[in-house]
């Protein structure tokens, strides 16, 4: 009877790992508080620039094969994809020492999203997520709507499983941030504002 | 004595649910923390240079370091373990899954397995990348951009570490661990990007430690299948100089920008 007992534990057990398994390989939806806590932010290329009103619009979700706050098979963001992506442009403006407008500005940052994804590729022994971040910057005069440049950016953050959820929140807060930090330090960008203020 | 098991068997369903989540949730949190404690984490410490250490900085010395080859990660695992790293995680699925010399045996075959087949992969596309030097465009890739940027009087490449410390400003070390095309996405083929490993560490004469230790891992954004990298010498080639220019130059901006300059 001690036996089957001690047998029928070490069975609950292998469930319990098991149902640890589905969660540790995304079988399970979960939805993550997703967004870019600043850490890489801090003047770049565009610091270089007098500080200047910037408005950063609603952001254009236009990510194929991606739905609404999905941001990987099984997982969603807690809030919409545009939303996250608008405060991480926000947050690089000001790191740069510019300042976010809602009106009156003197360069509107309009943002398409293209991709915000995690892939995730197991191996026997460890397993990985790779965040993508891609966007598209179109930067306009605020007063005469003339568009003064056209960028594309790309984050790619790697992160190895320890905590599933957790590393797949740093793996697109990662990409997100790289994302924000490439508009940064963007000396093409900096430059093409510059000549065009001139 | 009741078993646990039977105690929980009287439990209402919910109840059991419940008690069922946490214990899975135990289960988690003990497989994380053996694998932190393995050094499958990725809980490493980023060390970067501040904006008043950079300040002074006028004359740097660059030693580029790193004996990596050419290498493909499609097979293996993303993150390659150590024997006790092994052994610690056989220790951790060994406990709660199937008994630990099956589950050591049987990765153990199939780590060997899927290194060898990367193995060939690598010799089949390092033919492609021959003539490109990996650690010479990544050193020109850091020091253009530090020279352009015109912030450093004198930047000098080494070819070995200096004896005697003091002559520059700076010395910063570039190590290239490790690059080449790694498998990013799991599907119908699998696909593979063009990435570089490089750690950066700075010494400055008037500080005893290093201001800088961190290890970059630069993958590109476009993605190609095995086959395509194997075809295409020309598009291997692009995808990896791309990778190890752009790891160059995003070390490079940490020195230019570094945090709380404003």
């Amino acid at each position: 009877m001690r036996l089957t007992g001690v047998a029928a534990a070490w069975c609950l057990r292998g469930s319990c790992c098991f149902l640890g398994m589905l969660v540790l390989t995304g079988c399970i939806s979960r939805t993550l508080d997703i967004g870019y806590d600043g850490s890489r932010t801090g003047p770049g290329a565009l610091a270089s620039l007098p500080s200047r009103r910037v408005i950063v619009p609603a952001v254009t979700d236009k990510r194929v094969a991606a739905d609404g706050t999905r941001v990987h098979e099984k997982v969603f963001s807690a809030r919409p994809v545009p939303d996250v992506v608008r405060d991480a442009v926000i947050l690089e403006v000001k790191g740069n020492g510019h300042t976010a407008v809602n009106e009156s500005g003197d360069w509107v940052f309009a943002v398409d999203v293209e991709k915000l994804w995690v892939d995730t590729v197991a191996g026997f022994w460890t397993a990985q997520f790779v965040g993508v971040a891609s966007i598209r910057l179109t930067v306009r005069d605020g007063k005469t709507g003339r568009v003064l440049a056209n960028r594309t950016y790309h984050g790619v953050q790697r992160e190895t499983v320890d905590n599933v959820f957790v590393s797949v929140q740093r793996a697109l807060s990662g990409a997100l941030g790289r994302v924000a930090r490439e508009i940064g330090t963007d000396e093409t960008l900096a430059r093409t504002l510059k000549d065009a203020a001139e | 004595m009741r078993s646990r098991l039977e105690l929980s068997a009287r439990l209402p369903l919910t109840a059991r649910m419940r008690e069922l989540v946490s214990r899975a949730f135990a289960i988690n949190l003990l497989c994380a923390m053996v694998s932190v404690v393995s050094g499958c984490g990725t809980g490493t410490q980023v060390l970067r240079p501040n904006a008043p250490q950079i300040a002074a900085v006028q004359t740097i010395q660059i030693l580029g370091a790193g004996v990596a080859d050419f290498t493909v990660i499609n097979d293996r695992d993303p993150v390659q373990l150590t024997a006790a790293q092994m052994a610690g995680q056989t220790l951790a699925l060994g406990i709660f899954l199937t008994p630990m010399l099956v589950v050591g045996g049987i990765g153990a075959i199939h780590s060997s397995t899927m290194a060898k087949r990367d193995e060939a992969h690598t010799a089949a596309i390092a033919q492609n990348v021959q003539g490109v030097s990996a650690r010479s465009l990544l050193l020109a890739s850091f020091i253009g951009a530090l020279e352009r940027s015109g912030r450093f009087r004198t930047i000098e490449i080494l070819e070995q570490e200096p004896t005697e410390a003091g002559k520059a400003d700076a010395f910063i070390v570039l190590n290239l661990i490790s690059y080449g095309l790694m498998r990013v996405v799991k599907g119908d083929p699998d696909s593979l990007c063009g990435f570089a490993i490089v750690q950066a560490r700075m010494r400055l004469p008037s500080e005893p430690q290093v201001v800088w230790d961190e290890v970059e891992e630069t993958l590109a954004h476009q993605r190609y299948p095995l086959d395509t990298f194997k075809q295409d010498p020309a598009l291997t080639r692009r995808e990896l100089i791309g990778a190890l220019e752009a790891a160059g130059q995003r070390l490079a901006f940490e020195l230019l920008y570094p945090r709380g300059a404003r």
